[in-house]
Order: C-alpha cells, then sequence, then structure tokens
C-alpha cells in the first residue's frame, strides 16, 4: 500500500530522515519504534506531506507521490492521526467525528451519519460522550475519537503517532485491539511508538534512530524487552 | 430626557451597534483563522454604501442592489487574499515582522479611499433608504416615534449575525475554519484545503462589510472618509470579545454603540470618542477584552 | 587563550566621525550657499521628519512593534508646544521642550497597552489613539482652532529675517544629527542585541534576564518623543498650524518613509525621508490621486522590495564584491583591561552549601491535563542531575516552571535558598539560572557571537557605553572577548559572525549553550541538549557539559538518550505521566524495573488474547 524506498527529509536548514526504506502492505500492521527525536514523527509527516522531501520517493496506493498537499493525500486515503490527538476542542465528539469525512468529495449526509454509527459501534463511550465537547474528554477519550475520527475518513492506509501518549493501560487495550481488529479486514496500519506494547499486535517493526532505520524484523522477534531497550536507548 | 428620548437613543445606538457587530464579525472570522485582518475593512464598507448608493438612486430594486454590491466585495475580498496578503507568505522575510499585512491592506485602503473621491467627490451624500419610501418614515410603538428604517435595519442586521452563526457552527465549511483557526496542519490532515479556506473568510469577511455597507447608507451620510471610523470601532468592538468569542463581539458591539449614542447626545463634539477612550482603559485592565478567554500559558 | 585575536567586525569610529562633522559642515552651509527658500524649507523637513521615522523604524524595525497612532504624539508635539508659545507667550525653547515632554508622556499612556497586551492590541490601541487625537484637535476647537488653526505661532528665527531659516535649519539638523548619531549607537550596542530578541525571540530574552513588557513600553514612549520632536519643529517652520495636518495619512507616510529607506537600518530613516518627500513634491501637483500613490507605494514596497532602499543598496554591493568588509578582520583586542577569562564559568560561591535549586510540591495542569503532579526534586551544588522519562511525561513543562515561562499551579522553586515561585522569568535569570531549549532559540538576525553576548552582562552604564562607541572600534572589547572565548572553547570561533540559519544544527546548540554559559549561571536548565545531534556532536556536548560541572555550576538536563545521562549524571530523576517515578544514581534508576516499564510500557499493556481484546 505505501512503500518509502531511500527517502530523506528536513525542516529548514536541517536534514533528519536519512535513506528510509519501509513498506506497509493492506492487511499489515507495521510499527516503527524509537526514542524521541529519533525522527518517528518526521516520518508520518513526510509521508502525509507536511513535510518536503528531499530524497527518495514515496509510492501510494500504486501512485508515486509528486509534491501531492497534505490534504489531497488525506483526501485519496492516506490518513494521518498526529501525535497528541489534535481533538478540535471547541467541536463536541459528533462534530469531530463528522468533520473527518466531510471534507471527501461526494459524501452524503446518510453516508456520513452511517459511518459515524459505525465508530459508535466500534468504541461506546463516544456515543455517551456525543455532545460533548472535545476539549473536556479525558486522554484515552481523545485518542478513542482520533482514531475514529481518521476511520471516518475511511482510510487506505491508516498511520498513527505516538497513540499510547498518556494512555491508562485499560484505554490502550481498546485501541490497539481495534486497530489489530481493522489490520484483519485489510487496512494498512502504521504506528510510530516509544513503548512497545503495540509489539503485541504488529506483524512487523522498525527500529528508528537518528533519522535512520537501523533495524527491522517480524514484531515476534522483537518482543525482548530488555534488548530492545538497549538498542533505542543507545 | 423623556422616555420617548430615551428610546430613540437606545434605538439608534442599538442599529449601530448591530452594524459594528456586523464590521466586526468580519475582523474577527479572519483574525479566527488566520490572525491576520483587513485594516481596510471601514473603506470595503465605504465602497459599499456608495455603490449601493448609486445603483438605488439610479431606480434599481433593492434585492439586485444586494446582490450587486455582495457581488463586487466579495470579489475584492478574494483580491485582498490574493494580492495583499498571500504574498507576504512568500516572502518570509523578517523585515517587517509579523506585521507587513497591516501596511498592505492600509495600502489597499488608502487606494480605495482615494477611488472613491476620484469617481464619487468628496463631499457628504444621502444614500435613499432601503425599506421605506422616505427617511422620516416613523412609527408609533408604546406612543413613542421610531424610525422604521432603523427598526428594519437592526432586523436585517440581526438576520445576517444569525445567519453568520449558522455557518460557522452549524455547515462544514464554518466547521473547517474553526479547525483551521485551531491548527492549520490538523486541519490539512483532515482533508481540508487550507488555503482555500483562508480566501473564504477574507470573503465573507468582504460580504459582512458589504452588508454593513449596505445597511448603513440610509442611516449616516456617505463620504469617502467615513472608512477609518468603521474600521476603527469596528476594531475596538472585536478586541471586547478578545478577538475570540463571536458572541462577546455581539455583545461588545451593542454595548458600544449604545453607550455611543447617549454619550452624543450628552456631549455632541466628542460623545463619540469616550466609548472609545474606554475600550482603550479597558484594554490595558484586561488584556483579553471583556469577554475573551485569558489566555493561559502558551503551550 | 589571552592572546588570541578576536574577530571584530569592520569598524572605523574616526571614519564615523569624520562623516558626521562633514555632516554638520552641510548643515551649517547648507542655508548659507543655498538661496532659493524653498529648498531651505525642504532641508529643514527633512530633518525633523527623519527624527520622527529614526524613532518609528526603531519601533517597528527593532522592537518589532507597529504603531499606527505616530500621528497623534506629533500633534501633541505640535499643539503642545503652539499653545504655550502662542496663547501663553512661553519662550519657544521652553515650549518646545514642554511639547516634546507631552508627546512621550502620551506615549507612555499609550505604551501601557504595551504593557500588558500582545502586538496586535497594541497596533488597534494606536490606531484608536491616532484616530482619536485627530478629532479632538479637529473638534476642540477653543483649544485648538480646528481647522482654522492656530495662529501667531512664533518661528524659531530668533527674531531675523534673513537668517531665520538658516538659524530653523541649524538647530533641526543638530537635533538630526544627535538623533542620527543615537540611533547608530542602538544600533551597535546592546540594545540592538535585546531589541531584536525581544522582536524575535521573546522566550530566549526572558529567560536570559530581559523585562521584556517593559522594554517594550520604554521603546514605544522613545518613538513617540520622537514624533513629538518633529512636532514641535513642524509647529515653528511656518508660524501656522491646522488640524488638516494631523490625520492617518501622516502615520503612514511617516510608514511608508520607514519602510521604503530599509526598516531595521540605521540610514534607512534618512533615505527614506527623503525618497517619500520626494514624492510629497512630486505628486503635489496631483494631489488628487495622492491617495492612491501612497496606497500603491506602501503595496509595492511591502510585496516587491521590504528590504527598502538600504537592501537593494547592499544586494547591488554584494554583487559588486563589496560585501567583504562584514566579514571579520582580526584585531588584537588585548589591550582590553580584563584579565582573560576561563572558557568556563566559574560562578563566585553563592550557593551557601545547601541545595543549588529545590523544587517543593510542583503542580501544573493546563487544558484540563495535570502535567505534573506534586514533583519535588533537590538539586546539589556542582552536581549534573538528569530528568528523564517517556515522551509526554512532563520534563520540558518543569523545565519551563522552573525557568519561570509558565507559572505554577502550587508549590515552590527555590534558588540557593531564595524562593523565587513568584518571581517573573528574566528576575530568576539574574538570579542566576540559565536555560536553553528544546527546540532552540537563538535569535535568526543576530550573529552567532551577538547572540552569545545577549547573555553577557554588561558592567558599564550607557553614557560611558556611549562614549566608548564614539571614540573606539574597541568600545564591546570586553563582552565580546568573553563571547569569543566561549565559541573558541567551542571550536566555533571561526563561525562567530555567521547567522544561525547558517549553522548545522550541532553548531547551533553549541552556540546556544555558549549564550547560556555567558549569564555565569548558578544553575543551567538543559532542555534535550543532544536531540537531534550524531553521536560525534553528542559527544562534544557531554564533554563540555562535564566541564562546565567541574567548573562549578550546576546542571540540571532533560534528556532521553540513556548512554548519555549515564555518563555524564550524578544523580537522575525519572518523570511519568508527571511524576516522580524514581530517583537515584545512574545505575539505580537504569535497573529500577518501574523506569523500564515506564520507558517500554508493561506486560498489561499487552494484548495477548481475543478474549482480552473483546473487552
Amino acid at each position: 500500500m505505501i512503500r518509502l524506498e531511500k527517502v530523506s527529509s528536513g525542516i529548514g536548514s536541517i536534514d533528519i530522515l536519512h535513506d528510509i526504506d519501509l513498506a506497509v502492505a493492506p492487511g499489515e500492521l507495521v510499527v516503527v519504534l524509537g526514542a524521541n527525536g529519533a525522527g518517528k514523527t518526521t516520518l508520518l509527516r513526510t509521508i502525509s506531506g507536511l513535510v518536503e522531501i528531499r530524497g527518495g520517493s514515496i509510492e501510494f496506493d500504486g501512485k508515486t507521490n509528486k509534491g501531492a498537499k497534505a490534504h489531497e493525500l488525506a483526501r485519496s486515503g492516506l490518513v494521518h492521526v498526529p501525535q497528541g490527538r489534535q481533538i478540535i476542542p471547541a467541536l463536541t465528539v459528533e462534530e469531530n467525528l463528522a468533520i473527518g469525512a466531510e471534507h471527501l468529495s461526494g459524501l452524503g449526509r446518510d453516508e456520513i451519519a452511517r459511518r459515524i454509527d459505525v465508530e459508535y459501534e466500534r468504541f461506546p463511550v463516544l456515543k455517551t460522550r456525543r455532545q460533548i465537547l472535545g476539549g473536556s474528554l479525558s486522554g484515552g477519550e481523545q485518542q478513542m475519537l482520533a482514531v475514529s475520527r481518521g476511520l471516518m475518513m475511511a482510510p487506505k492506509l491508516l498511520m498513527l503517532d505516538e497513540p499510547s501518549l498518556g494512555l491508562a493501560p485499560q484505554a490502550l487495550h481498546r485501541i490497539l485491539a481495534a486497530l489489530g481488529q481493522l489490520a484483519r479486514t485489510g487496512m494498512a496500519v502504521l504506528m510510530v511508538e516509544q513503548k512497545t506494547s503495540a509489539l503485541q499486535i504488529a506483524d512487523r517493526a522498525y527500529v528508528l534512530k537518528n533519522g535512520a532505520i537501523v533495524h527491522h524484523a517480524p514484531a515476534a522477534d522483537l518482543r525482548d524487552d530488555a534488548d530492545l531497550f538497549r538498542h533505542y536507548m543507545n | 430626557m423623556s422616555t420617548a428620548n430615551f428610546i430613540q437613543l437606545a434605538l439608534s445606538g442599538f442599529t449601530m451597534g448591530a452594524l459594528y457587530a456586523l464590521t466586526a464579525k468580519g475582523l474577527f472570522i479572519a483574525h479566527l483563522a488566520t490572525t491576520r485582518m483587513n485594516f481596510g475593512q471601514g473603506e470595503f464598507l465605504m465602497i459599499a454604501a456608495y455603490l449601493s448608493m448609486t445603483l438605488l438612486l439610479a431606480g434599481v430594486p433593492v434585492v439586485l442592489v444586494a446582490v450587486l454590491v455582495i457581488g463586487v466585495l466579495a470579489l475584492m475580498g478574494w483580491g485582498l487574499e490574493r494580492l495583499a496578503l498571500r504574498p507576504l507568505d512568500r516572502l518570509k522575510s523578517l523585515v517587517g515582522g509579523q506585521y507587513s499585512w497591516v501596511l498592505t491592506t492600509m495600502g489597499v485602503a488608502l487606494i480605495m479611499q482615494n477611488v472613491a473621491t476620484l469617481v464619487w467627490g468628496k463631499s457628504a451624500q444621502y444614500s435613499p433608504p432601503l425599506f421605506s419610501a422616505s427617511r422620516d418614515n416613523v412609527i408609533k410603538i408604546m406612543g413613542v416615534g421610531v424610525f422604521v428604517e432603523e427598526l428594519l435595519v437592526i432586523a436585517a442586521a440581526f438576520l445576517v449575525v444569525g445567519l453568520f452563526y449558522v455557518f460557522l457552527f452549524l455547515t462544514r465549511h464554518g466547521r473547517a475554519i474553526r479547525a483551521v483557526a485551531f491548527n492549520r496542519e490538523t486541519a490539512a490532515l483532515l482533508g481540508i484545503d487550507v488555503t482555500r479556506s483562508t480566501v473564504l473568510v477574507f470573503v465573507i469577511a468582504s460580504v459582512l462589510a458589504a452588508i454593513s455597507g449596505i445597511l448603513v447608507g440610509p442611516i449616516v451620510t456617505v463620504q469617502p472618509h467615513m472608512g477609518l471610523v468603521f474600521t476603527v470601532k469596528a476594531l475596538a468592538v472585536a478586541s471586547l470579545g478578545g478577538f475570540a468569542n463571536p458572541l462577546g463581539v455581539l455583545a461588545g458591539a451593542i454595548i458600544f454603540g449604545m453607550a455611543e449614542s447617549f454619550s452624543n447626545y450628552f456631549n455632541s463634539a466628542f460623545g463619540d470618542l469616550y466609548p472609545l477612550l474606554v475600550v482603550l482603559a479597558l484594554l490595558v485592565v484586561k488584556p483579553s477584552g471583556l469577554f475573551g478567554e485569558a489566555k493561559a500559558d502558551v503551550r | 587563550m589571552s592572546a588570541e585575536p578576536v574577530p571584530l567586525p569592520y569598524r572605523r569610529p574616526l571614519l564615523r566621525s569624520v562623516l558626521f562633522l562633514l555632516a554638520a559642515v552641510v548643515i551649517v552651509a547648507f542655508p548659507l550657499v543655498v538661496t532659493n527658500k524653498f529648498h531651505i524649507h525642504l532641508a529643514q523637513t527633512l530633518c525633523y521628519t527623519a527624527v520622527a521615522v529614526i524613532g518609528l523604524n526603531i519601533l517597528l524595525g527593532l522592537s518589532g512593534q507597529m504603531s499606527l497612532g505616530q500621528a497623534g504624539f506629533y500633534a501633541a508635539g505640535a499643539y503642545g508646544s503652539a499653545l504655550l508659545s502662542a496663547r501663553l507667550g512661553w519662550p519657544i525653547g521652553y515650549s518646545m521642550l514642554a511639547g516634546v515632554a507631552i508627546a512621550g508622556l502620551l506615549g507612555a499612556v499609550v505604551g501601557l497597552v504595551a504593557l500588558r497586551t500582545r502586538g496586535i492590541y497594541l497596533t488597534m490601541a494606536t490606531l484608536a489613539f491616532g484616530f482619536i487625537a485627530e478629532i479632538t484637535v479637529q473638534r476642540w476647537t477653543d483649544l485648538t482652532g480646528g481647522t482654522m488653526g492656530v495662529l501667531g505661532i512664533p518661528s524659531l528665527d530668533f527674531g531675523s529675517r534673513k537668517m531665520g531659516g538658516a538659524f530653523f535649519m541649524w538647530i533641526a539638523g543638530a537635533v538630526y544629527l544627535t538623533v542620527q548619531i543615537l540611533s547608530d549607537y542602538v544600533f551597535s550596542s546592546r540594545y540592538y542585541r535585546v531589541l531584536l530578541a525581544i522582536k524575535e525571540n521573546e522566550s530566549a530574552a526572558r529567560t536570559t534576564g530581559f523585562n521584556v513588557p517593559v522594554w517594550r513600553t520604554a521603546v514605544f514612549a522613545l518613538s513617540a518623543v520622537a514624533a513629538g520632536i518633529a512636532g514641535v519643529f513642524f509647529t515653528h517652520q511656518s508660524a501656522y498650524i491646522n488640524s488638516d495636518a494631523f490625520t492617518l495619512n501622516l502615520t503612514l507616510s511617516l510608514l511608508v518613509a520607514t519602510v521604503i529607506g530599509g526598516l531595521g537600518t540605521s540610514y534607512g530613516p534618512l533615505i527614506g525621508t527623503i525618497i517619500t518627500l520626494a514624492i510629497a513634491e512630486f505628486i503635489a501637483s496631483l494631489y488628487d490621486i495622492s491617495l492612491l500613490v501612497y496606497g500603491s507605494i506602501l503595496l509595492v514596497v511591502l510585496l516587491l522590495v521590504p528590504e527598502g532602499a538600504i537592501g537593494i543598496m547592499r544586494r547591488i554591493g554584494a554583487i559588486a564584491g563589496l560585501g567583504a568588509r562584514r566579514l571579520t578582520t582580526p584585531q588584537d583586542i588585548s589591550g582590553s583591561s580584563m584579565p582573560p577569562t576561563a572558557a568556563t564559568a566559574v560562578p563566585p560561591a553563592r550557593t551557601g552549601g545547601g541545595p543549588v535549586l529545590e523544587i517543593k510540591g510542583l503542580s501544573k495542569s493546563y487544558s484540563g491535563v495535570k502535567a505534573l503532579r506534586d514533583i519535588s526534586i533537590s538539586v546539589a551544588p556542582g552536581t549534573v542531575h538528569a530528568l528523564i522519562g517517556p515522551n509526554g511525561a512532563g520534563k520540558s513543562t518543569l523545565i519551563n516552571c522552573v525557568s519561570g515561562l509558565y507559572s505554577a499551579d502550587s508549590g515552590c522553586v527555590k534558588l540557593c535558598g531564595r524562593d523565587v515561585t513568584v518571581e517573573p522569568a528574566h528576575v530568576r535569570a539574574r538570579l542566576g539560572m540559565a536555560r536553553t531549549f528544546q527546540n532552540l532559540q537563538l535569535v535568526p538576525s543576530l550573529t552567532v557571537i551577538e547572540n552569545v553576548m545577549l547573555g553577557v552582562r554588561s558592567q558599564r552604564s550607557w553614557p560611558r557605553d556611549f562614549i566608548a562607541w564614539l571614540v573606539s572600534a574597541q568600545y564591546d572589547a570586553v563582552e565580546r572577548r568573553r563571547a569569543y572565548e566561549l565559541l573558541a572553547a567551542f571550536n566555533l570561533g571561526h563561525l562567530s559572525e555567521a547567522r544561525p540559519a547558517d549553522l548545522p544544527y550541532g553548531h547551533r546548540k553549541l552556540a546556544e549553550l555558549a549564550r547560556a554559559m555567558a549569564e555565569e549561571p548558578v544553575v543551567m536548565l538543559l532542555d534535550e541538549p543532544i536531540a537531534g545531534l550524531n553521536d560525534a556532536e553528542a559527544h562534544e556536548i557531554a564533554e563540555v557539559i562535564g566541564t562546565i560541572r567541574n567548573g562549578g555550576t550546576t546542571i540540571l538536563l532533560v534528556e532521553h538518550n540513556m548512554e548519555f545521562v549515564m555518563r555524564l549524571s550524578d544523580r537522575v530523576s525519572v518523570l511519568d505521566y508527571g511524576e516522580n517515578i524514581s530517583e537515584g544514581t545512574p545505575e539505580e534508576v537504569q535497573r529500577d524495573p518501574r523506569v523500564v516499564a515506564a520507558y517500554l510500557g508493561t506486560a498489561a499493556d499487552a494484548v495477548s488474547t481475543p478474549a482480552q481484546a473483546a473487552q
């Protein structure tokens, strides 16, 4: 679904990513692990079009990304759920969900309502809080909302930036379970994470350090905690 | 002062307040989405008033006048964003700092003012009433004579304010603007075309100026220098709402308009300055405006 | 270290003084040589208008504040002096001074808005002020005569009709020259550095010890004084003023002059005023389209040539190869009286034995998130204390609270036993707290060495500094040497005249570190000092930090890199979800299972069975 070949990128005069090779196929759940400052967020922002590519190429859904704008990529199914959720605080839960789909072309009211119902089934707590302002939700609820908002866009590739950030274990459970479920239905899922909890549901994992991929293995091989801690702390 | 006086003053203050609110909302929505505003909002209003006056005097029906004037101003708003604001992003030089847009929009305002003087002359003129046959059409409410025109202007203004709210809070494009106001990048990730939303807010701001101009023509005299007055007052009123709270802008505008009306009654020479001075003093005391939330530590 | 030559930017104080003298000669000779009274009138106008533009240039170009109300201060000076001299019979000298004082006072009052609020409110307030002034002057006919104006204003001609114009020119010219020299001084002094920091990087300015709101208000008031000076000269030039002159258009033409000459340069105002006056003369006959012309000029200049005339000249100069003079000409400044200092800071013994930094029960929440819960940390003198924890744990928030950029909801912060919890950031900086930022807060328009000099505490009062600047090319030798030594210790000496944007990221981090060290702090707060650096650069910084620590400075740093932390720190505190979950030596902390769990997630986070998933 998505393939990065020798991708480099940066912001201003700083080069952040170097020669990244990465791919995610439909139905796969891939995790990119790395300590802070490794470039995980920049990686996702490069893929979603917020950061310019300085070298290499990105192919999404069979098409090469040539300077496409972020909103165009989003509309074509490349969905990026940013770090910190970025739930719009002044909008209600339902409005936050709606806005996920309102800017896709050709989507009628009924279809949007249908998708909202699907998300309410996935995360029932959102339904109970549907008229609450986004800013009043807890961290876990916001994360669920952010994931659902992303799903409203019917993504072909769903990317999440540190979904575990600030989440209590219970909330993290629900989200990881939902993500695993989605991958099984054929969606391509890419997560960047600092914590290794995501490895439990992942197929493959990359380790990112100082802007380069330093390790790539099936997720099962990376579940040895102590090794990994040493690996990307050093 | 008699009760009749009081009611008439309150009513005309309310009318002007409603118009200030409309004008200020244009500033508000532009600032919300882009942190920039049209410092020539008053001049846009002035052009609308002149156009409306000319068309009405030529016998064009009111509805058509509204459509035409709004159309022209919408085009001007698009032009402003495209030519006087967007190029500034490209420059990225730190020279004027973040305030170059103030100067470019003022530059446009100066040009508008000159155009108006060249086309319509410098002296003040009277615009024919919109809703009634003559300017002095009066009806009696509770035994007090009030201008029909003012009542209808208030009604029209509130209607537009209502539509504005509906747009901002109930439509998808309004939501998109609020998303852009929150965070441009997040909005883009949601598939929102941020550039298009930016153009939209300036078009809306100009449309609001247009409507204000059409409505204000019959009430005050139309002359090329009226723009600055409206810009200053609209800015004052918008800052009362802390540039963040649309309801605050409306409330502040009504209070401001009425204060001005009574102030003018007691002191016709300087009456319209006192409310401005109060707003300035308020800014020192409560920097985020009367109704805005105090901005907490910037994250 | 002691005799190493410090590169100085190109300076020729002798040449400059000669040029000033030449200018004085021109000012004296002009009205004697030129007989056309109109030309003399223009020259007079040029002199005093340039003063107003110089004030506006420093306000907008250096401190980054936009004023749309200069006409109001101009009017205050003009009417103040006019009324005092024409109606109350004051001698011109006193009335002019009084006029300027009134303008300054008004400037301070309006500037109060600058004290409390952000930029756009100030701009709006100045527009309102200018408008109010315009209307007041127009309508308060008893006082100002409105459009009929004030008659019988004495001219500044000392009673001589023949030489009157010359006398006026000499006084106006002298005032202009004085103001221009002072402006040159500002542009060459630490004021330039501080103002640009305030304009471009407020957090850096505050945490380096500058009271930003006070500075802003002071600059605003001074720009009002400059406008007032122009006003008092204007009023005594033609013996008559009326309210037509003091409109928004006056403000805008001053702004045009500021921008068209070259905003943020010392001679931009002179050139801009010449150009604007020329334009005004040119379109005087085209009065009907004057607004159109001014509006178009504003647009053209801001959109196409924002650097103004001086910017264009510089570009042409650079192409013609004259740019070399900007670069370094090493000059030995060993003549300075201060003994050479060691590269690393040795703070005087003011720690008093107890912990240098004490944080007790600190809590902070915003946007409904509790970022810090009851944090207590004690940092012993002369140690490196590290703060680690996963993303979002609250580390940066803690540093921001300790340095004073955020105010905590509860708890206290003590620096060497002194409670600084309610003190603003700049006070804490002056008390010995320096910091660096995670996202690098250097001032882009300053050179690297100027950035470091921002941190150096100046010992000298400004009059002495001014005289030193006037006569010597080495007036800032002490600060410059100190900054240079710090940079040289990082092998950055050769880059001292470059701009931060030209430096690779690692070097920029070192430059910021140098600035923090220039403050000779008691404690340094470093927010992710090696983020984004490669191994070699990280190693270098680790060495530097170690040396700083060995020199006696205490360090509290936030970092992720465990190896770095292990090697360098004496003590480590671990944050997670805003709480202090572990504290101890690096070895202890690294083996603490709670810490491992915080970073990697616990087994409980894992979803192992579909049954669990279905919960």
